[in-house]
């Protein structure tokens, strides 16, 4: 099958926060002491009001950022060290505006210096995965804003990462696009195993995407519940419609109430 | 059907015809109307030709000394070239090094407003000493009055590249310099063309000044020594004449910057792709 | 006259806006209000001895005399005096003869009614043991000339510049000072004794001594005020001659004036530059005549000349273009 299964690499890796605090500079307290273990291909949402904190903690995660006090691990190392792959996905594509898609894609093995054809040829073979193989010579200018975002999972799968962090990628995109493509990364994680973080502030995205919901206090983000959501691993739209589902997010719409209490 | 592509082409082209005329019309009749505005006014009021000639004894004027201003323009826009090159080369590396480092930066950059408030007219003479008078120190004159514009835009280019393609960068373990080549440079390149369009037209006024005290040593002498020979012997005519030859030195470096800046930035700007979803449509 | 005209592309916006405001009159001839006719005279350079007869006229009471009230307007560079004239901004102004005779081919009507300088203080000055004369001067080196200028053209056309690298004057000495085989135009009352005080030894040599003197310093007004107002202008004449004989007696006093206006020339400089300029304008022809004398056959001269260098392409006619009074 495909060149990942028989590597022999672990294709996920565990998250572990201790104590994790982060205060900016002038004294705002962004994250007040947030202590998670994140076992290998996990998915997990961080859920949390807007501007809680949460996506300080992502990138404390990703290694963008050092925490005041406390400490993260990725993999048993520091994420700082960048010993282990982590892929971070933006609130927006963010893409190179004067790059074709292709390239785009192909970005972070160039960065990491793999030679042309080899990164090429591995940016193609994700763009498969996100359906976007016609579209690898256009330039940005010319993709809708889901495609734009495929492209972007894309450059974030391209170093098979063993951590996937990501920012509310999907907040822009209208339902019907953002609905498809949580879809396509459940199938994405299904099929690879990564440790994938996802920090948004929808209810029910978190509910219908993840295997555990962590949900944040406003600032500073402490955390109020962490829950196991039992909704099976095939999750198609008809879960929607399911009373588990609808449990489910009651019960995330309470702790979040707590929270922004 | 065997026609049809050709009768595309043809609606193309008549689009892109008539597309042509509405952008250059306007301006072309306006112009008309000014000129003979002004040549009906001059005669009308009876202006003595000596403060204002009429358009036409200009163009008279131009006839007559052809030679000498093709011969000054071309002196003139060699220099004026040399001097934006400069500028562009110069300017983008010295706001790179700005850039580098916000302890840099702080330090540096307020003394490179001192660029764009130096009287050249004082400065220039200084400069015929150091460099000898002719090409290379006029040259410097006009990149002294063009170097400004290009080093505040890029520095605000190169400052305004989006945070999170940085932090995507950082997650990659990007050097120094893929960062500045492959992101930061590129992100800056709009900035980087607002600052050269604007240098174009100052690189011509530098070059016009430092003529007068750095210039005329070899070759042709330039159009500020036109310009100002016209002045000394008071042939108005031949002054305006000499000032609009000027004039479109600067509208020519202008339009090859731009030119040069919408192919390169068109690309990745959805305004210019309209032409195109028109088109496919 | 050489940096006095000096002109920068400033120029082309003082033409501009002289020709927006052409018609507007500078009140010439209005009462003041002890009946004094209130006139205004235009320099074309700083306050320096070249104009001290005219400080030296107010300051003694000459114009006050002469039932005028003079405001003397200090030019500098560029000041576009002839247009200013003419188009009647300043009733009275400072020219040369050449420019008078080029205005008025151009169309410029302004008449020259009191010349300063018989000889012309234009020169070239030089330094180095090989230069003995003008010759030598364009024999090899630099020459900083402004272009244009009729009597750069004269020596162009007697000497010629091939052997020579001509450079714009830039007016100042500074080049002057630090390079070596550097000639540069020169008014032989400012900077012969600049360079002279900064301890270089200037070898000075007068374009008129080459067969190139129009007169300078010249008053001029402009046609239509010598033809409505004769009087006035005689007035100004002979207060301006009274003022420039008490200056040649003595300039200390209009020199402590202008050093107060021109405060980059100190009293020693306008002190020698007063008494460089004597010879100049004092001469036999004015010890008969009276300062500030014109003859035809100087202008008609100068015309010729003009002519020849291509500078006009028709000889004006000299009889309107100056008056003796």
């Amino acid at each position: 099958m495909s060149p990942r299964e028989t590597s022999t690499e672990e294709p996920a890796a565990e998250v572990v926060c201790t104590g994790v605090r982060r205060v900016f500079l002038g004294g705002v307290v962004a994250v007040g002491g947030a202590t998670i273990r994140i076992e290998p291909g996990e998915f997990v949402a961080f859920l949390g009001p807007s501007g809680c904190g949460k996506s300080t903690l992502l990138r404390m995660i990703a290694g963008l950022d050092r925490p005041t006090s406390g400490r993260v691990e990725v993999g048993e190392t520091d994420p700082c060290n960048r010993s282990v792959p982590i892929a971070f996905v933006f609130q927006d594509s963010h893409l190179l505006p004067w790059r074709t898609v292709l390239d785009n894609a192909a970005l972070p093995l160039e960065l990491l210096g793999v030679n042309k054809s080899e990164r090429r040829a591995i940016a193609r073979e994700v763009l498969r995965d996100v359906e976007l193989a016609d579209a690898a010579d256009r330039i940005p200018a010319e993709l809708s804003g889901g495609m734009k975002m495929r492209v972007s999972l894309a450059r974030a799968l391209v170093t098979k990462p063993r951590l996937l962090l990501l920012d509310e990628p999907f907040a822009a995109l209208d339902e019907l696009t953002r609905n498809r493509l949580d879809d396509r990364l459940r199938t994405l994680w299904r099929e690879r195993g990564t440790t994938m973080i996802f920090v948004t502030h929808s209810i029910t995205e978190a509910a219908y995407l993840a295997g555990r919901a962590i949900v944040f206090s406003k600032r500073p983000a402490r955390i109020v519940s962490d829950r196991a959501l039992d909704l099976g691993t095939d999750r198609t739209a008809d879960l929607r419609g399911t009373a588990e589902f609808a449990a489910a997010v009651r019960t995330l719409q309470k702790d979040l109430e707590a929270a922004d209490a | 059907m065997r026609d049809a592509p050709s009768s595309l082409a043809n609606s193309l082209f008549l689009r892109t015809a008539r597309s042509a005329a509405s952008k250059t019309l306007p301006p072309f009749v306006a112009l008309v109307v000014f000129l003979l505005t002004w040549e009906i006014g001059v005669r009308w009021l009876g202006v003595a030709a000596y403060l204002l000639p009429p358009p036409s004894a200009i163009l008279s004027a131009a006839k007559r000394d052809a030679i000498n201003l093709l011969m000054g323009a071309w002196t003139t826009a060699k220099t004026a070239l040399f001097g934006f090159a400069l500028s562009g080369v110069l300017g983008v590396l010295a706001a790179v090094i700005l850039s580098s480092a916000r302890v840099i930066e702080r330090a540096f950059y307020p003394y490179t407003v001192f660029l764009q408030t130096v009287p050249i007219v004082a400065i220039a003479p200084i400069l015929a000493v150091w460099f000898g008078p002719g090409f290379l120190a006029v040259s410097v004159c006009a990149f002294i009055v063009s170097v400004f514009p290009v080093i505040a835009n890029t520095v605000t280019g190169l400052r305004s590249v989006d945070p999170a393609l940085k932090d995507l960068f950082r997650l990659y373990g990007a050097s120094r310099w893929a960062s500045l080549v492959k992101l930061t440079l590129p992100s800056a390149l709009p900035n980087i063309v607002t600052g050269l369009r604007i240098a174009g037209g100052l690189s011509v006024i530098g070059t016009l000044v430092g003529e007068l005290f750095a210039g005329f040593s070899e070759g042709a002498p330039g159009l500020g020594i036109v310009v100002q020979t016209a002045a000394k012997q008071l042939k108005t005519d031949l002054l305006f004449a000499a000032v609009f030859s000027a004039t479109f030195l600067g509208l020519l470096l202008f339009g090859v910057v731009n030119a040069v800046g919408s192919r390169v930035l068109g690309r990745w700007h959805p305004s210019e792709k309209l032409d195109q979803s028109e088109i496919e449509s | 006259m050489n940096r006095r005209t000096f002109v920068y592309t400033t120029a082309v916006f003082g033409l501009a806006a002289l020709a927006g405001c052409g018609n507007s009159q500078s009140g010439s001839g209005s009462g003041s209000g002890d009946g004094k006719a209130k006139v205004k005279l235009a320099l074309n350079w700083v306050p320096e001895p070249e104009f001290g007869g005219f400080y030296a006229a107010r300051e003694d009471g000459s114009f006050a005399k002469h039932n005028l009230d003079v405001e003397i307007l200090p030019g500098g560079a560029g000041v576009p005096v002839v247009q200013m004239v003419a188009g009647g901004q300043a009733d009275f102004g400072i020219s040369g003869a050449d420019e008078i005779l080029t205005a008025r081919a151009r169309g410029a009507n302004v008449v020259g009614v009191f010349a300063i300088y018989q000889r012309a203080p234009l020169a070239i000055m030089a330094r180095g043991d090989r230069i003995q004369s003008m010759a030598d001067v364009f024999a090899s080196g630099t020459v900083a000339l402004e272009p244009g200028l009729a009597y750069s053209l004269f020596l162009k056309k007697k000497y010629g510049f091939d052997k020579v690298k001509i450079v714009p004057y830039d007016g100042g000495v500074a080049r002057f000072l630090a390079e070596n085989d550097y000639a540069q135009q020169c008014f032989v009352t400012s900077e012969p004794i600049a360079v002279k005080k900064k301890g270089a030894s200037p070898k000075v040599f007068l374009v008129a001594d080459e067969g190139f003197n129009p007169y300078q310093g010249v008053v001029i007004v402009s046609q239509a005020t010598w033809q409505s107002k004769a009087e006035l202008v005689k007035r100004f004449v002979l207060a301006s001659r009274e003022g420039w004989q008490k200056y040649l007696d003595d300039p200390s006093k209009a020199n402590g004036v202008m050093a107060k206006l021109n405060t980059a020339m100190d009293a020693e400089t306008f002190a020698e530059a007063a008494k460089a300029q004597k010879d100049l304008i004092s001469t036999a022809e004015t010890a008969q005549k009276g300062l500030g004398a014109m003859t035809k056959d100087r202008w008609e001269t100068i015309a010729k000349q003009l002519v020849e260098l291509g500078v006009v392409e028709k000889a004006p006619n000299v009889d309107e273009a100056f008056a003796v009074l």
